[in-house]
């Protein structure tokens, strides 16, 4: 029983440590803007109305057949100004959210706005629309305008805040969403293509898949290509199914004299970069190869929870930012 | 009690109940990271159902030396499935509100299943009697509004991994023909069709064979009467 009372009590203390709110703030303005991006794009488009509304309004969502209509069309009538009013909502409260205005309430309006539009039109919404959603729950609760932020600016005169340590618990449940999709994505990749019996050749077809390769890829069935998107296929699987051992090392970096000889190496150079980095190479790639829209820059816009606010402060300094 | 006895105890419950929020937030959120097939209990004893699948598998275990009756290897998988399926369920029920009013989940299957029969979109108009291609996807040649067309979600609206369309298809088309006749008034038919092409691997002989499926036929006359002569 004391020892269940000691793991509940180091549980506890564990999300009552505080930090700066650099971090969380870095995350709110990148993500932000990514979201700003994204709905300016669908403007910029033209794509407000046949994506936001009904069949009759000239848009491409059934929600006025369906057995049980979505929220928003059951309060808005079915019209050109509601797809349009939706939409603004989302982009405004977007806007707020990264410049740190009203933040947690923007981050609510542009949550509850989201899940109706996926309601709406639920083939439109894609699997980083899903997690942007997720990470919009937490920061409706997180400080994170408490630095560098319109909120900021109000609350103490300067948009920099006072610099007073925050809780660090809304940086922490990022690494483990970032943790748990990564592994996830590991784990749910049937398709025998990404196994030895499919010829590691996944990325192979998905290169040359027009609706989301952004260029003709025709070449890769040429070596040394095929090759190395094979390999691209090996880290892809190895990372990912390995993705919790980031976990481990993040814990060991913590108590620093546990895990013996390996955690002592594993603290030395810093192993879990080995992860991060291959991320970040992933979604890079991703974007240079892939048409898939905010997914690969929505995904990098959360890596600043890998720093501790503190070695952002310190990498701050160093590029003369601070 | 004095005031800051009660303020200390306040801050220790309110220490206990974040920590016990958190605890429950991470909670719902595994219970939905757990993966598990949709599978009905009458597929058990379907033989088709994801055949392909369990033949691709049992292989590979008999390839590690260990035999097993494939009907049976696949009956037992499937029911594992099945129940694995009821547990999962059950253990998300009291989190089930809250991710079905957020439209959200914590299943990342990214290219799970990467297809190797991809469609390419493809439009093509009427002018003066005479087809051409106005668009298809990764033509220089034809990339009428490809910006649009290639945006992740007007792409979700029309591509799927099921032989069907999908069920937005139809209003797709109809928004997209509208589109057309709308910009260009010399048009008078629009034909929007997927393209599926056969992938094959580098050493396999290239399948040149590319079939059309899913066309729809839009007449200007039928989505703007105001058009007509």
């Amino acid at each position: 029983m004391s020892r269940l009372s000691a793991c509940w009590g180091r549980f506890v203390d564990f999300w009552d440590e505080r930090e700066h709110p650099r971090a969380l703030a870095l995350v709110r303005i990148l993500f932000g803007a990514c979201l700003v991006y994204d709905f300016t794009h669908i403007l910029w488009l033209d794509l407000v109305v046949p994506l936001f509304g009904v069949a009759d309004a000239g848009g491409m969502s059934d929600a006025l057949m369906r057995e049980k209509t979505p929220l928003y069309y059951q309060i808005m009538p079915g019209t050109v100004a509601s797809a349009y009013a939706l939409h603004a909502a989302m982009l405004a409260a977007s806007i707020g959210l990264m410049i740190g205005m009203f933040t947690r309430t923007s981050a609510l309006v542009v949550l509850l706005a989201w899940a109706q539009f996926s309601s709406v039109l639920p083939y439109s919404d894609r699997g980083i629309d899903a997690l942007a959603r997720l990470v919009l729950v937490i920061l409706v609760f997180a400080p994170s305008g408490r630095w560098l932020a319109a909120d900021a600016w109000w609350r103490t005169g300067s948009v920099w805040g006072t610099g007073e340590a925050e809780l660090a618990w809304a940086r922490r449940l990022l690494i483990a969403q970032l943790v748990l999709m990564y592994f996830s994505a590991g784990v749910l990749k049937v398709g025998i293509t990404w196994w030895p019996m499919g010829h590691f050749a996944a990325l192979y077809f998905a290169l040359q898949d027009p609706a989301v390769a952004a260029y003709d890829f025709g070449f890769i069935r040429r070596q040394p290509f095929f090759l190395l998107v094979q390999l691209g296929v090996v880290v892809t699987m190895l990372y990912q199914w390995t993705y919790p051992l980031v976990l481990l090392l993040m814990w060991w970096r913590r108590n620093p004299g546990r895990g013996g000889r390996v955690a002592a190496f594993a603290n030395r150079y810093r192993l879990e970069f080995l992860w991060i980095g291959t991320g970040l190479l992933f979604h890079l790639i991703l974007a240079l190869a892939m048409n898939l829209g905010i997914f690969p820059w929505a995904m990098l816009a959360l890596y600043p929870v890998w720093l501790h606010p503190d070695e952002l402060h310190v990498i701050g300094r160093r590029l003369g930012l601070s | 009690m004095s005031p800051s006895h009660s303020c200390a105890s306040l801050r220790t419950i309110n220490r206990h109940l974040r920590a016990l929020i958190l605890l429950f937030v991470l909670t719902a959120n595994l219970t939905y990271a757990v993966p598990y097939p949709q599978i009905e209990a009458e597929d058990i004893s379907d033989p088709e159902w994801r055949a392909a699948e369990f033949e691709m598998w049992h292989g590979a275990i008999a390839g590690v030396g260990i035999r097993l009756d494939p009907e049976r290897f696949a009956v037992v998988t499937k029911t594992a499935y099945w129940w694995l399926g009821r547990v999962v369920e059950v253990v998300r029920m009291p989190f089930k509100p809250v991710f079905r009013v957020l439209k959200t989940g914590q299943q990342w299957g990214l290219f799970a299943v990467v297809a190797e029969h991809p469609d390419g979109l493809l439009v093509e108009v009427r002018r003066d009697g005479e087809w051409e291609v106005l668009y298809r996807r990764l033509d220089s040649d034809h990339d009428w509004r490809d910006g649009m067309l290639k945006y992740r979600r007007l792409r979700g609206v029309w591509d799927g991994v099921k032989d069907e369309p999908k069920g937005t298809y139809k209003r797709f088309s109809v928004w997209l023909a509208k589109e057309i006749f709308r910009e260009q008034p010399d048009v008078d038919r629009v034909r929007v069709v997927l393209e599926r092409r056969h992938n094959v691997l580098p050493w396999e002989d290239l399948d040149p064979e590319v079939t059309r499926r899913a066309e729809r036929h839009h007449k200007r006359s039928n989505h703007m009467p105001d058009d007509a002569p």
